[in-house]
């Protein structure tokens, strides 16, 4: 029975995760840079409408003095798209990952009174505004998405190397959360098979079958299975695996 | 890479935000909003704090108080109704509805437990928090939280042991 409550624990986070691109996710993202002063997209789009309408003057006129000839609808639509296309926004990475622009100064004094204003007495219902046109989408280089997934393993094994369980477990999960079949996925199975040995080591079983079943090639998964898993874990720590 | 705490906090919480939210009761269609509403708060300590680290139970503790306000003002407006509905995604047929069972499965089961059960089996059970941060967030000893967890978890066994029996039922076609 214990391991049927850890599997419908396990069923319930994972239909309740998001990958760094799931719409909700930017779309609540950019709503909060927007209400904390960043304001990314607005000024894009103004500044893009304005660029559109100057360029598309601007090719007209080329088109008019160089041609001599006056233009016939058609053309200028096709001016107009061409004008359009140079002034698209640059492709840019995730919106999670813009940097913040300076903050206007009513949004930093509203920052700055006590915490519980927000949650006792809400001015107004947040929001999410009318979504802008969709961004350029940008692959993320391989060499960038193994870095960031590196960077949560190792936080995550260096909270568990220091006890602090907590952080351990958040960045265990943080890692599942973006990169379920991460390169590194099965270094994370092992890093939440130590974690459970330390802080729920009944279920410790249940995680290390977890592990085999999504990764039935993996050594040490199987490993993990057939012996005890935490004595398992404890002494291949102890070789430096 | 986002060196931004604000951006590196969000990107960590978002999905245990979420989740928490609509565990403490919060309507999909309020999730949003409830999430907007969190960050906030979460940037502007982050802000009086100078970008230190924010402790994980105090971040869950403000879901709390965000889905309590909210839950008031809400559940008068169908919210059982609300809670079973998942929105529509892009994915396979197949995986949609394994994800929208095991939600309504979690969602109907969490609204059958008191409410101060309900919140420390959120907290310890899905989320996984320890005794002493779940302890911080209910404002309550670790014995009383052990003594909710302990009956939150044996109606969840019993839960799940009686869908088993209906699931058997229906495939021996009684």
């Amino acid at each position: 029975m214990a391991d049927d409550v850890e599997l419908e624990l396990r069923r319930f986070r994972r239909a309740t995760s998001s990958t760094p691109d799931d719409p909700r996710r930017r779309a609540t993202w950019r709503a909060l840079q927007e209400k904390t002063g960043s304001t990314p997209w607005r000024h894009r789009w103004v500044v893009g409408a304005l660029t559109a309408a100057a360029a598309a003057v601007v090719v007209g006129v080329i088109i008019e003095s160089t041609s001599g000839t006056r233009l016939d609808a058609a053309t200028k639509a096709r001016a107009l798209d061409h004008a359009a296309d140079l002034t698209q926004p640059a492709p840019t990475t995730d919106a999670a990952t813009l940097p913040e622009a300076p903050r206007e100064p009513s949004t930093v004094a509203a920052l700055a009174t006590p915490t519980t204003e927000v949650i006792e007495a809400p001015r107004s219902s947040p929001r999410i505004p009318s979504a802008p046109p969709a961004a350029p989408s940008v692959v993320e280089r391989p060499e960038d998405r193994l870095a960031r997934e590196a960077a949560l393993i190792r936080e995550a094994a260096e909270a568990i190397d220091a006890r602090r369980w907590s952080d351990a477990r958040t960045a265990i999960d943080a890692h599942r959360a973006a990169f379920e079949r991460g390169s590194l996925a099965p270094e994370r199975w092992v890093l939440d098979v130590r974690w459970t040995c330390a802080q729920q080591p009944a279920r410790a079983p249940a995680v290390a079958r977890a592990f085999s079943a999504a990764y039935p090639s993996q050594p040490k998964a199987q490993r993990l299975v057939v012996d005890d898993p935490c004595a398992t874990v404890t002494n291949d720590r102890g070789r430096g695996q | 890479m986002a060196h931004d705490p604000f951006a590196t906090l969000y990107d960590r919480y978002y999905d245990g935000m979420r989740r928490t939210l609509r565990c403490f009761g919060v309507p999909p269609s309020a999730l949003d909003d409830a999430l907007q509403e969190l960050f906030l708060v979460v940037h502007r300590r982050l802000r009086e704090d100078h970008g230190h680290d924010i402790p994980r139970e105090w971040i869950y503790g403000v879901a709390r108080r965000v889905a309590w306000r909210l839950h008031r003002t809400t559940q008068r407006v169908g919210r059982r109704a609300e809670l079973a509905a998942v929105p529509a995604s892009p994915e396979p047929p197949d995986d949609a509805i394994a994800r929208e069972e095991a939600v309504a499965f979690m969602i109907g089961f969490l609204d059958t437990l008191p409410d101060e059960q309900r919140v420390v089996f959120v907290l310890a059970e899905i989320e996984s928090l320890t005794a002493r941060e779940v302890s911080t967030v209910v404002d309550a000893s670790p014995n009383t939280v052990s003594s909710r967890l302990r009956l939150a978890r044996a109606r969840f066994s019993s839960a799940i042991a009686a869908r088993q029996g209906a699931d058997e039922e229906v495939s021996s076609g009684r």
